[in-house]
């Protein structure tokens, strides 16, 4: 009987008309977007080899220990999955050769807006009539006036009709794939192809909470025009309104001060009050040498103090101890406010930190945040893949300035000469290299949202469960 | 065979939709029950087939406690409701075979199919026509061939002449006449006291969710049926207004 209620859904959704035109939309919407993003990274892929050749002919040409860093300033290359998901730009610190603000304005449409959008509302329109529909047509009674529970109902009625849009998904997914794989200048290895598994898995996931939308509602209006309305209502809440509100919720229960404040402060305190503070302290010292500072006052100019000074060798000394002591309370007075200035910054900084992480757990109340993090940071495109870049950036730098300092100790040995304008040789010089994090350090990083999205499914199915057993039929 | 015990059903609003139903519906047997809208009839139906739960009393089908053994007691219940649209996608083949499995009949032939359609007065040329495609009339006659095909020995019918023309109404209740041949309890939930008249054995009438009259054939025949419906029908309205 199970057998039966699923095919019989199954068929009713993929016989339906409105599976042809979706799938058929997906399709050409995916395959569009492919095209697009496929000449995005082929451009990025350039840009980024060109900036290499060009960084490494400069260096080989004018390596100068105080300019090296600016010289070798890493990239990182485009990852190849952006072309499902764009997530964060490869190059979004540096200028492109190519720089369009129209991108900014309007971004490339990605897998990952075909299935928050597309195939969410798809979902939604398949589903909002699950049993309102049913109910109508009179067809609810006579199933359920057989040996039919209302719980093996649901679980067919959800099976079936996520199957049909699997399926609509698996055809435009593997053409998507497909006209990837047929560009030459791109290859997919196992590695990307397990991350499209499980980008499709996670899709999968996302999907059927929205048939779960549209099912609950069904069953809880029992009319299908009143369920598909407030299941877009629900949609345009998950989708448009928590991600967008989240930055400001975020800043209404977590202030930080404003960035120009936070720059005024700053300045206040390496500026006039440095100031003051180094006065206060060369006063200090002033009072120290009583005798000097007269002699100092009542020398007419520099010359004549000069020429005192050469004729009294005590005084002279007295002189440079001055000097030195007055050098030193403005070095206080500067080590002083750099470390008021660093506390602040520090606190500054923290507090955005921990803004924008509020930003982030308050948007995951939305499935779309859960998706769109987990998805980006499995194509290697997200937030996590940036901080797994710059951690093997930064092993990299650490190795590269080993080399450079060892290599410039070496010079030192045989040049006396050697300052930190010279040209040193640094040609076998270790060379970046950037792999992409494998599958199971991607999986690792999407876990907790791969989990919020489960939990999501589990509580929309035990309330559909609930809500149905009340419905009446 | 089909029981109401003490069977009574308040909504969460207080509303008494059932009071206390006691009635019995024997093997090859055709029960009536007549009403206005909202006396209750449709809740009877409901109650039997464990659409809502009761709050007083019980319903049986032949002597399973429906509440308690909900699965179990449809075995032994076919349904035919007033409107019956099915899957109008679906040819009526496909809704056939659909509704043939849920009802425990998996292993039908399409002779055996054909078989059932001219019992019911349709032609095989309708087998393989899509639903949409079907009058009102053909598709109750689809619906009264699923409860056929399921072969229980109780029928329950919600109105299922509400819309047809004189004739189509006239070929279902001879349908039902012919299924209580075969022994089958039959009830039906109708305001058309003509057409129980003529095929009744028994003929009760609810009101404000109480049966309020139960007659035999011979009973109502001998009485003015339509005077005594009529008189409760009155009252009614005098109570109300």
């Amino acid at each position: 009987m199970f057998k039966e209620l699923l095919i019989k859904e199954l068929a009713d959704k993929i016989f339906d008309k409105r599976f042809l035109w979706f799938t058929i939309l997906c399709m050409f919407t995916l395959l569009i977007t492919e095209s697009v993003l496929l000449n995005d990274y082929k451009t990025e892929r350039n840009d980024y080899n060109l900036r290499l050749l060009t960084q490494k002919e400069f260096i080989d040409k004018y390596a100068h220990e105080n300019r090296i860093g600016d010289m070798l300033d890493i990239q990182r290359p485009p990852a190849k999955l952006r072309l499902f998901a764009a997530g964060i730009s490869s190059d979004m610190e540096v200028n492109t050769f190519t720089n369009n603000s129209f991108n900014v304005l309007f971004p490339p449409i990605d897998f990952v807006l075909i299935i928050t959008v597309i195939y969410s509302l798809i979902a939604i329109l398949f589903s909002h009539n699950s049993f309102s529909g049913e109910s109508e047509n009179g067809t609810l009674r006579l199933i359920l006036s057989n040996q039919v529970s209302r719980v093996k109902l649901t679980i067919t009625k959800f099976l079936g009709g996520m199957l049909s849009i699997i399926i609509s998904l698996i055809i435009s997914l593997a053409i998507g794939v497909i006209y990837i794989l047929m560009d030459n200048s791109i290859s997919l290895d196992s590695n990307d192809l397990m991350a499209l598994g499980l980008i499709f898995l996670l899709s999968v996931f996302y999907i059927s909470i929205f048939y779960l939308v549209g099912m609950i509602c069904s069953a809880f209006t029992g009319s299908s025009s009143s369920s598909v309305l407030l299941s877009l209502f629900i949609w345009a809440v998950f989708t448009l309104t928590i991600p967008n509100l989240s930055p400001w919720v975020a800043s209404q229960l977590y202030r930080v001060p404003s960035i120009n404040k936070f720059e005024k402060e700053v300045k206040i305190i390496k500026g006039i009050e440095r100031d003051d503070l180094g006065r206060n302290l060369c006063k200090e010292v002033y009072e120290k040498y009583p005798d000097l500072l007269n002699i100092i006052k009542s020398a007419k100019d520099e010359k004549l103090l000069l020429a005192k000074l050469e004729n009294n060798i005590g005084l002279k000394n007295e002189y440079v101890a001055f000097q030195k002591e007055i050098a030193n309370a403005w070095d206080k007075a500067n080590a002083i406010q750099s470390a008021k200035s660093e506390n602040i910054s520090v606190d500054f900084f923290s507090k955005v930190d921990r803004q924008i992480a509020l930003t982030k757990e308050i948007s995951c109340i939305s499935p779309v945040a859960d998706f769109s993090y987990a998805v980006s940071d499995m194509a290697g495109s997200g937030i996590h893949a940036e901080a797994y870049f710059k951690d093997i950036k930064k092993n990299f730098e650490v190795s590269l300035w080993q080399f450079v300092e060892a290599r410039v100790a070496k010079i030192k040995k045989t040049d006396v000469m050697y300052d930190v304008n010279k040209y040193i040789d640094i040609k076998d010089r270790p060379e970046f290299s950037f792999r992409e994090e494998n599958v199971s350090g991607r999986f690792s990083a999407t876990l907790s949202y791969c989990i919020v999205l489960l939990v999501f499914n589990a509580l929309l199915y035990l309330t559909l469960i609930r809500q149905f057993n009340r419905m009446k039929v | 065979m089909l029981q109401a015990i003490d069977l009574t059903k308040r909504y969460e609003d207080q509303q008494l939709a059932l009071d206390a139903l006691n009635l019995e519906i024997k093997e090859g047997e055709i029960f009536f029950l007549l009403g206005a809208n909202g006396a209750g009839k449709t809740t009877t139906i409901n109650l039997f087939l464990n659409f809502i739960e009761p709050t007083g009393g019980k319903a049986l089908i032949n002597g399973i406690d429906v509440t308690r053994e909900p699965l179990e007691s449809k075995k032994y219940v076919s349904y035919v409701s007033e409107n019956v649209m099915l899957y109008g996608n679906f040819t009526a083949r496909q809704n056939l075979d659909f509704f043939a499995k849920l009802g425990g009949k998996p292993n039908l032939t399409t002779e055996d199919y054909y078989m059932r359609m001219r019992e019911v007065g349709l032609q095989e040329e309708a087998f393989e026509k899509k639903l949409k495609t079907f009058s009102k009339g053909m598709r109750q006659k689809v619906g009264l061939t699923i409860a056929i095909i399921k072969d229980a020995p109780n029928i329950l019918l919600d109105e299922p002449t509400a819309g047809l023309d004189p004739k189509a109404a006239a070929e279902l209740l001879q349908i039902l006449v012919n299924l209580k041949r075969q022994g089958k309890s039959i009830f039906m939930c109708t305001h058309d006291i003509f057409r129980a008249k003529n095929i009744a054995d028994r003929v009760g009438i609810m009101k404000e969710g109480r049966l309020v009259m139960v007659r035999t054939r011979e009973e109502f025949l001998e009485d003015d049926l339509e005077k005594i419906y009529m008189n409760y029908m009155q009252e009614m309205v005098i109570e109300k207004s």
